[in-house]
């Protein structure tokens, strides 16, 4: 197998997944994502944290004078009686699993409870999330919560529909290809996530040949032909698709390809930035967001 | 794993230490090692005096192609008994810059290794210029080895330790190179307990995740005391005989590191040991 080296390569040093965070972003679209958190720990022996937040608004004073000290007590009191009876469902849930998902609760002082989620993302190798369908109305906290993971966690978030029933590692794979940093970075963090599929697709849309002074855009002479080499010297079964967008936003034309060819999971750069303590989400990032029926690995 | 490891060569004739350093880690996965050399003419650009004749220019790139492929046969004929599958790039940097040339190549490699920047030499302008670029424009890890340094089996790695985004993917980028050491310390300096950064016990939690891959941790504190943050990692690292040290990458960035200091930059240019850095 190996001659070029003492250490055997193989299954031992596949890349892992040890540690799978999965923020409990809201009740109505929770399932989804748990599911595929505890398909993938399964697949891979991790162990998953599934963090339930107190949800405490800040008291804000306002011009017709702020919240009584009495009322902000009870809403602070509220929102703990919800997520201990939180808590205490989700333990019972898992109760079998025994170590295998831990369920903590988290509370933060001024701080958005997001934002809480992506400084325990750091030490997680995975972070799994909701999408936020088009006019569902979980879908704006959805957004914000996927927002700062992504921008703000460094790393690789998986957005599940709810609708989805993940039980394994895909045998199918997407990757939406473009030249640049966060594609190049959700390549190589889905490599744990790729290892039992049997083919992956490269697709490039709208690839131009050539590329800016800057190096972007730069897609080559043959787009789309230099990822796949390199997937394939990992071991996997690559082939390349380069096509234009037709009418639709590229985020529709992926979503609509890996549909027709019976992909299980996307893989595609996350792209937004900070603005002070915002952030922004690129407009086709949201749009993925937003119109995927199949999970999507982002990475930033 | 690192199955594709990329070596741009940028300073010819100076160092063979990232090539011999990017050969040890693919002789560890199997992996295959890409020596890429640029060739690099400057724009014609028209100035009021009227611009280059078209004879000048393309004297111009044809003495560059010349530089180039000379350079390509001296690489290849060095490394022809190479111990891993290895492979000599030529690139037309074209309109390209010739750092954005390597960051597109950089793309879809594993891992990039290029050379550290000392102070005081001349190339490291071109060093520092390409590690900038690279680190925030390829999406993948640049592991720096400087002059005289070399990938070493077993031994410690050092984590430079801060609760960024940086760090946490600069942690997650180097597992295939943690594994093969026998300890790690997780260096944390001056942390302060703090639920929106180190949380209550700084460097636990990030030690605890790498104990789940399989790896002997231990967390340290130090002080930082009159000196820098980078100066007291790279001093743990000299004390402790580290064969590695990560870090996370401009954090804050390079024109905010140019005026106030900045760790990235201080360890870049004094670190006597392979460095791992993501952005």
């Amino acid at each position: 197998m190996n001659d070029h080296g003492t250490r055997q390569p193989g299954i031992a040093h596949h890349p892992m997944l040890r540690d799978i965070l999965l923020p409990w972003v809201n009740e109505a679209s929770g399932r989804g994502p748990l599911r595929a958190a505890r398909a993938l720990a399964e697949a891979f022996d991790a162990h998953v944290r599934i963090l339930a937040a107190v949800d405490v608004p800040m008291p804000m004073p306002t011009d017709w004078g702020g919240m009584s000290y009495d009322l902000y007590a009870r809403m602070h009191e509220d929102a703990h009686a919800r997520n201990a009876a939180l808590v205490a469902r989700l333990r019972e849930a898992h109760a079998r699993e025994g170590a295998r998902v831990e369920v903590r609760s988290t509370e933060s002082i001024a701080m958005h409870p997001a934002a809480t989620a992506a400084l325990h993302a750091r030490h997680a190798d995975l972070v799994v999330v909701p999408t936020a369908p088009m006019g569902d109305a979980q879908s704006g906290p959805a957004l914000s919560w996927f927002g700062d993971l992504l921008i703000h966690g460094g790393r690789p978030v998986l957005a599940v529909p709810e609708g989805m029933n993940v039980d394994g590692l895909p045998r199918r794979a997407l990757v939406a290809w473009k030249p640049t940093a966060q594609a190049a970075r959700a390549v190589h963090d889905a490599l744990p996530l790729l290892r039992d599929a049997d083919t992956v697709e490269v697709l490039a849309i709208d690839a131009a040949i050539g590329g800016g002074a800057d190096g972007s855009n730069a897609y080559g002479e043959e787009p789309g032909a230099d990822i796949a080499a390199h997937l394939a010297r990992h071991g996997l079964d690559v082939q390349v698709t380069t096509r234009p967008s037709m009418d639709f936003s590229v985020a529709h034309e992926i979503v609509k390809h890996a549909g027709r060819s019976g992909a299980q999971l996307i893989v595609a750069g996350g792209y937004g930035h900070s603005r002070l303590r915002e952030f922004a989400l690129g407009g086709a990032t949201r749009e993925f967001m937003q119109c995927t029926d199949i999970p999507i690995l982002f990475s930033h | 794993m690192f199955k594709d490891i990329l070596v741009p060569d940028i300073s010819p004739g100076c160092e063979h230490g990232p090539a011999d350093a990017a050969i040890a880690l693919a002789e560890r996965d199997g992996g295959h090692v890409a020596l890429l050399v640029l060739v690099d003419v400057p724009e014609p650009l028209p100035g009021q005096w009227a611009g280059m004749t078209a004879d000048v220019y393309s004297r111009l790139h044809q003495e560059a192609l010349e530089r180039a492929r000379s350079r390509v046969n001296a690489l290849r004929t060095r490394y022809a008994q190479a111990s891993v599958p290895l492979e000599v790039r030529i690139a037309n940097a074209g309109a390209m810059y010739p750092q954005n040339a390597v960051t597109v190549h950089a793309r879809h490699a594993d891992i990039c290794v290029t050379t550290s920047a000392p102070r005081d030499r001349l190339e490291a302008v071109i060093a520092h210029d390409l590690f900038h670029d690279l680190l925030l424009q390829s999406g993948r890890p640049v592991l720096v080895v400087p002059d005289g340094a070399k990938i070493v089996d077993g031994g410690r790695a050092v984590i430079a330790w801060k609760p960024t985004r940086e760090a946490a993917r600069a942690v997650h980028d180097a597992l295939p190179l943690l594994r093969h050491a026998e300890a790690v310390d997780v260096v944390v300096v001056d942390p302060e307990p703090d639920e929106k950064g180190y949380g209550q016990d700084p460097g636990a939690d990030i030690a605890a995740h790498l104990a789940r891959h399989g790896l002997r941790v231990e967390v340290i504190a130090k002080p930082r005391m009159n000196f820098s943050t980078a100066y007291a990692v790279l001093e743990h690292a000299r004390t402790v005989g580290a064969g590695l040290l990560v870090a996370g990458g401009y954090g804050r960035s390079r024109f905010r590191e140019f005026l106030l200091g900045g760790a990235t930059r201080e360890l870049l240019q004094g670190t006597h040991l392979p460095v791992l850095f993501s952005h």
